[in-house]
């Protein structure tokens, strides 16, 4: 059982309730208790051997409580206020230092611009606060809360109540307590939860924009425009924890060559080097973070998990429950301020974390595959209501089929990239169809995955080409696609289906399947022949049903 | 028959305070023990959040009452 102290100048209850709901929700079995004080100096009256039952103390000095109240005739007795209380803070540093167990949060103050004293408190509080950071170089065990940034971000007109401060002894405004304390939590969450020691980032449109699978890593969005730009920034900002002693890591669902190939863009701030360890496969992330976990000797709990993708990180999140999952914003110009927002970064890591630990691990990983059954996957696949509509031809989706057809390259029988003329011209003919199969489970709705033209007539039923975009892979979607072009060609009398696949550089998975399909090379077609149904997780979308 | 702000505030109250007293337009602050000025202000908030009024703070000091509080938002004329 971990001990935290809140101290505060003003009423707490409403945030230690608030935060004592946060908790109870946390695994760990942590009390908290509160103590409000008028004075600063009282809290050098707390027995210093109940301040050692602590593993945490957290002190809240509100200004706006502490010093509005007061009126100074002049500039000089302001000073003086302000000398004796970098005095009171001092000491009380002292004595926190000297007795607590493990470490003490203190809160800068907020640098509260008042029009009417501007040359006066507001440049005397930033003194404060300077005088605040210097302290935490000489003591250990402190750690510098940064309010003041805290109240810059939300604004001091929204976070502030006037009338409850006069009334109450209360300063947040209520819409705020909410903010406040995942404020104050973050400090607890990071001190005595978890302590991130690696990230694990995707790739494609999380480090750069566009898939560079379908791109190439020329074309991948990075730069100083526009989304390059917003991802840049991102990446300066992944660098910057590396700096502070951050492992880094990949986790991509890709081809290892693929994957590593985006290093080759010069606009890439994050380079090779930087990474301890980088996977790029099919697996489940899951899997692949709980693997690194273990390379690493690192509790899941020190992980964080970063992914643009919803469906990868709620898997994520549901089989390793432990790991730090970041919401990402769907729009990546808000990464950053996202990536800021939910985690407290602080000095803090400065001290704790030993940069030659990433040294250490220089060594680049490469992995193929893992097979072990640590989870019932079936049992989640089942969970995922993955449906799939089957839509013909038509002029609204166009332009989805026309851009599946030249972005995808991985899952691409033929290659063959169809002009929207092509498109239309193959459509009038009455003996071809184009099928479009659609996605949808309980995280996101994926839209038309996965297209297959065909063409049938007396002879043969033909596939000119059958492809699905890389977001649906790892879904059963092509036994599901398979399970249906065997009903058409029985409803039409055909006991085999023809496929036109012809290898490229980049469409290694079509290879994998045609041998999990037992295709036989006849006259250069492939053939299937065995019209046995294939498992998969998908049904038909409930539109079609019946 | 109830009107809508008492039922709201009926709803408000038990809410806070659980169905420790029966409630009426007529209970008074000083009736309840827990009504002190934590819970005051929890209510002052809650009222504010789902009835989206404000008080001033002379009508947050100056409320003894449910009748208070009723008076208050009818002055308002908010729609409820």
């Amino acid at each position: 059982m971990k001990k935290i102290l809140f101290l505060t100048n003003y009423t707490n209850l409403i945030i230690k309730n608030a935060l004592k709901s946060t908790l109870s929700k946390k695994k760990d079995n942590i009390l908290l208790e509160c103590f409000e004080f008028s004075n600063i100096e009282e809290i050098i009256n707390i027995d210093f051997i109940k301040i050692n039952k602590y593993d945490l103390i957290i002190v809240h000095f509100e200004y706006k409580i502490e010093i509005n109240r007061r009126y100074f005739q002049n500039k000089k007795e302001l000073k003086k206020f302000m000398d004796l209380y970098r005095k009171k803070i001092n000491s009380i540093f002292d004595f926190l230092n000297k007795n607590v167990k493990n470490k003490f949060v203190f809160f800068d103050f907020c640098e509260y611009l008042n029009k009417i004293s501007i040359n006066m408190d507001e440049i005397l509080i930033r003194k404060l606060n300077n005088y605040i950071y210097g302290l935490s170089k000489k003591y250990s065990k402190l750690i510098v809360g940064h309010y003041n940034e805290f109240i810059s971000n939300y604004g001091r007109f929204n976070i502030y109540d006037d009338r409850t401060i006069n009334v109450f002894n209360f300063p947040f405004s209520f819409d705020y307590i909410e903010h406040i304390c995942d404020f104050i939590f973050g400090f607890i969450d990071n001190i005595l939860i978890r302590q991130i020691k690696l990230l694990v980032l995707d790739l494609d449109n999380t480090i750069y924009g566009g898939n560079i699978g379908d791109l190439g890593f020329e074309n991948i969005d990075i730069g100083d425009f526009d989304l390059g730009l917003a991802f840049k920034k991102f990446q300066i900002l992944i660098k910057k924890l590396k700096q502070y002693g951050i492992i880094l890591s990949i986790c991509s669902k890709n081809d290892y060559k693929t994957a590593i190939s985006c290093f080759e863009n010069k606009n890439m701030v994050l380079k090779k080097e930087d990474f301890s360890l980088i996977i790029a496969n099919w697996d489940f992330k899951f899997k692949n973070i709980d693997y690194i976990s273990k390379k690493f000797n690192l509790n899941l709990d020190s992980i964080m998990f970063i992914d643009d993708r919803k469906n990868e990180r709620e898997e994520v999140k549901k089989f390793l429950p432990d790991v730090f999952v970041l919401e990402m914003p769907v729009d990546p110009c808000y990464y950053c301020l996202e990536f800021e927002k939910q985690l407290v970064f602080n000095d803090y890591f400065n001290n704790e974390f030993d940069k030659i630990r990433n040294n250490s691990y220089k060594k680049i990983f490469e992995r193929d595959s893992f097979k072990k059954d640590f989870l019932n996957l079936d049992e989640y696949f089942r969970q995922l209501k993955m449906k799939s509509d089957i839509d013909y031809y038509n002029y609204d989706n166009l332009n989805r089929i026309y851009q599946l057809v030249h972005r995808t390259n991985q899952f691409n029988f033929s290659n063959i990239r169809y002009s929207i003329e092509n498109i239309e011209e193959f459509i009038k003919n009455k003996k071809n169809n184009i099928f479009c199969f659609t996605l949808k489970d309980i995280f996101e709705d994926y839209g038309i995955v996965g297209i297959v033209f065909s063409s049938i007539d007396e002879n043969q039923f033909y596939i000119d080409n059958f492809l699905i975009s890389c977001r649906a892979f790892n879904k059963t979607l092509e036994y599901f696609i398979i399970n249906f072009l065997i009903e058409f060609a029985k409803k039409n009398n055909k006991n085999k289906i023809s496929f036109n696949y012809q290898k490229s550089l980049k469409n290694n998975k079509v290879k994998k399947y045609i041998e999990k399909l037992n295709l036989n090379k006849i006259n250069g077609y492939y053939i299937l022949e065995d019209f046995n149904k294939f498992n998969t997780y998908i049904n038909l979308g409930s539109e079609n049903e019946g | 028959m109830k009107d809508n702000i008492i039922q709201k505030l009926e709803i408000i109250f038990k809410d806070l305070f659980g169905e420790i007293k029966e409630f009426s337009i007529e209970s008074q602050r000083k009736d309840f023990k827990e009504w002190d000025s934590i819970k005051h202000l929890e209510f002052i908030f809650s009222i504010e959040k789902n009835l989206k009024i404000k008080f001033s703070t002379f009508e947050i000091i100056s409320i003894k009452s449910i009748k208070d509080i009723y008076n208050i938002i009818k002055e308002k004329n908010v729609d409820i």
